[in-house]
């Protein structure tokens, strides 16, 4: 159930970028275009090297992937 | 990818030894609220330039949008042993501090011990200096503590290529003693150089995979299964053939 609203959800969200910042609800999110915010987190896994920030991944893509163990 | 959760260290911990997760991944992500994030899972793809190009569920991003993202995109200066620190330092420092962005951590430390143990910069530079030189050593331990925990995920490829990078950056120091000690206890552990020769042997299978697709290289990860038995590489190349 959880996992069918949240797929709803980000599609929805997905939606309202597409259509465009004007006509999104909620205009202070960051939209297609705009500039990414940081990126922080205390601890990385199966990571080696500086921990992963804007500044040390500038000029490569990045695919951020939100997930929860639940 | 970087796949980012706000739930606790301890949490993902036991989460990603239990599901023996590979992937990038982060407790303690503490930025949701400017993503927009609202749902999970879900995905925001940011391209070469550092924009927003693409957010959604993470099944629906299509090739082409990685491919645009990717536009533009150069390899990251001076690599896993880049080191930047965020606080400014004494100009006597910047040749030291430019080695260390550019990943030549022992050039780096070498430069800066030597500036701190100069009798000629005034005693605030010296000071700055030898900080310096410890957070770059410092530095250089914590990816000796992330290679140690490759190699006990048998991430043996990656972990090795960091302790030899490692060794070869400060090559007659204590630290690269210790180093090299390491990596001869390594190459006398018979369940270690099974299990490297098991990743070894992955690499080549993975390769075959991309030159000749997954049917045709199956009997690459048949003979994985058969004689690396017990190694993480048979557990992977059995759930490869599943696949298949």
């Amino acid at each position: 159930m959880m996992k069918f609203n949240a797929v709803f959800l980000a599609v929805g969200l997905g939606m309202a970028f597409a259509v465009g910042a004007f006509t999104c609800p909620t205009p202070d999110l960051p939209g297609n275009g705009s500039a990414a915010p940081e990126i922080e987190a205390s601890t990385w896994f199966n990571h080696i090297g500086a921990n992963p920030d804007l500044e040390s991944l500038r000029g490569q893509a990045i695919l951020l992937e939100f997930w929860a163990t639940w | 990818m970087l796949a980012v959760s706000d739930e606790s260290e301890e949490k993902v911990s036991a989460y990603v030894d239990e599901m023996g997760v590979r992937v990038r991944c982060a407790a303690g992500f503490s930025s949701g609220d400017k993503w927009g994030v609202s749902g999970y899972p879900s995905a925001v793809l940011i391209n070469a330039q550092g924009e927003i190009s693409w957010t959604g569920h993470p099944s629906s991003l299509s090739s082409s949008k990685v491919k645009a993202a990717l536009k533009g995109a150069k390899p990251r200066k001076g690599g896993f042993m880049s080191f930047r620190v965020k606080r400014e330092l004494s100009s006597k420092l910047k040749s030291a501090a430019a080695a260390a962005l550019d990943g030549k951590l022992g050039k780096a430390h070498a430069k800066a011990s030597k500036i701190g143990a100069d009798e000629r910069p005034d005693a605030s530079e010296r000071e700055d200096a030898q900080v310096f030189a410890g957070e770059i050593l410092d530095f250089a331990k914590q990816l000796r503590a992330q290679a140690e925990s490759a190699i006990k995920n048998r991430r043996m490829l990656e972990g090795l290529k960091v302790l030899e990078a490692l060794e070869g950056e400060f090559k007659r120091t204590e630290f690269g003693g210790e180093l090299t000690r390491r990596l001869a206890e390594i190459a006398d552990d018979q369940d270690l150089q099974n299990e490297l020769a098991a990743a070894q042997a992955w690499a080549k299978a993975m390769a075959a995979v991309e030159k000749r697709g997954l049917k045709k290289a199956a009997k690459k990860f048949e003979g994985i299964v058969k004689k690396y038995p017990g190694t993480r590489a048979a557990e992977r190349a059995t759930l490869k053939l599943r696949g298949i």
